[in-house]
């Protein structure tokens, strides 16, 4: 079968050339070409037997989807189809496609023919939604974007028991007793210098010692005020602390 | 008088139990509210500490200067009544100065302990944000400050091995396991930092 089309093929291939320079050679007037004559034989025979033409009408009618699945039975089919492909640019014939087809209005019909939530709950169901937006979203740019456009104190101020929170802050911190403790210990900046030279001059001697001892490590428990939190200050890696 | 040592081996007071500022750090159910302290900012980071000689020295000297005046008023007072009472032979008393000493040794060992065992501190020591600390970190027992007056008050000298001591410990701190830290809030409670030299 398959070597039988392909002789058919190759014998279409040939013959057609010659066929088509017998009926119309060249440099001879179309009225003189044989294709004008059998032309013209077709079209007296049709409208000599119109009886003729409209029986074979009705038996091509009848017999030609029975034909056409009969040679399609005997054809693969996917063969066929895959043959046509190779030779098809499907970017082209796509693009074709979609240009002729209403692609918004076949989308709308489809949407409106299925159940929508089921199908978004069957794709929630595999998917894990969260690590998708924290991978894929700015997070700080939407809450950024939010922010900017959301008078946040003005929520706060209308949503918040501010009193509530002030009164549950101050009785958690124990005010009266920080208040106290101002005016108690740290009564003055007299007081507050004082100490804090103290403490200086406790820094001072100390090093100036540590250095009469040859003493590389910092003295524990000494630590002048201005060394806190200073990059260079030696710290404990275990606890942060001066060493 | 106001030297004195956390602890020899691990104290309460190392690390953060409780770090100021850390307002975000979650509090543990059932735990007392953290109150924050009334300390200056800059003043906040050395809270705990062991103090220097320098602190300790203007401390102690503001509580002689304290105890003397304590002594003139009771010689004042003494002298005061003497005259109430004789008059006409009043002659100004005149102990020696053994006796004076030892009054004032008296008087400084009991407002010493007095100080220790209650506040924790003298005046001195509020004075200079100091304060007198057991090993534990809490404040002294009443045996525990008495001796330590006697000890502060009998060897005064002993306060400046906290120059060469690497941990700012006296020779008191060393043997009776105290510390003096800074600490410029008035609670009773440690402070929220210290650093242990242990």
């Amino acid at each position: 079968m398959r070597l039988s089309g392909r002789v058919a093929a190759t014998g279409a291939r040939v013959a057609g050339p010659v066929l088509g320079l017998a009926l119309r050679p060249p440099l001879v007037p179309r009225r003189l070409q044989p294709a004008y004559g059998v032309q013209l034989m077709v079209e007296r025979w049709q409208r000599d037997r119109p009886e003729t033409l409209r029986i074979l009408g009705l038996w091509s009618t009848t017999a030609l989807p029975g034909a056409v699945d009969a040679a399609l039975g005997q054809v693969d089919v996917e063969q066929v189809a895959a043959v046509v492909l190779d030779r098809v640019d499907c970017d082209v014939l796509v693009a074709d496609i979609l240009r002729r087809l209403d692609v918004t209005a076949i989308t709308l019909a489809v949407l409106q023919g299925m159940d929508l939530e089921r199908v978004v709950a069957a794709a929630l169901e595999g998917l894990d939604l969260t690590a998708v937006v924290v991978e894929q979203v700015d997070l700080g740019g939407v809450v950024a974007s939010a922010l900017r456009q959301v008078d946040l104190t003005q929520i706060v101020m209308q949503q918040v028991d501010l009193v509530g929170v002030a009164e549950y802050v101050v009785d958690a911190i124990d005010l009266p007793e920080i208040i106290r403790d101002s005016t108690g210990s740290v009564a003055s900046e007299a007081v507050v210098g004082l100490r804090m030279q103290g403490v200086d001059a406790d820094a001072v001697v100390g090093r100036v010692v540590d250095r009469m001892l040859r003493r590389s490590r910092q003295r524990r428990g000494e630590k002048a005020p201005h060394q806190v939190g200073s990059s260079d200050a030696p710290t404990d890696p275990a606890t942060g602390e001066p060493v | 008088m106001s030297e004195v040592e956390p602890g020899a081996g691990p104290s309460p007071y190392q690390g953060d139990a409780e770090p100021r500022g850390a307002a975000a750090v979650p509090r543990k159910p059932g735990s007392a509210p953290r109150k924050p302290a009334a300390v200056p900012v800059e003043a906040r980071a050395f809270q705990g500490q062991r103090a220097g000689v320098v602190t300790r020295t203007a401390a102690n000297t503001v509580d002689f200067l304290l105890v003397l005046v304590l002594l003139a008023c009771g010689y004042a007072a003494w002298s005061a009544v003497s005259f109430l009472v004789t008059p006409v032979k009043f002659n100004f008393p005149a102990p020696s100065f053994m006796a004076l000493l030892i009054c004032f040794e008296i008087v400084l060992i009991t407002y010493f302990t007095v100080s220790w065992a209650t506040s924790g501190r003298t005046y001195g020591d509020h004075q200079l944000g100091l304060r007198v600390v057991s090993f534990r970190g809490g404040p002294l027992r009443w045996p525990g400050a008495f001796i330590r007056a006697v000890f502060c008050s009998l060897v005064p000298i002993g306060l400046y091995w906290a120059v060469l001591s690497p941990t700012n410990r006296s020779v008191q701190d060393g043997v009776l396991r105290t510390s003096v830290i800074y600490d410029w809030t008035v609670r009773r409670e440690p402070a929220a930092r210290i650093t242990s030299p242990g």
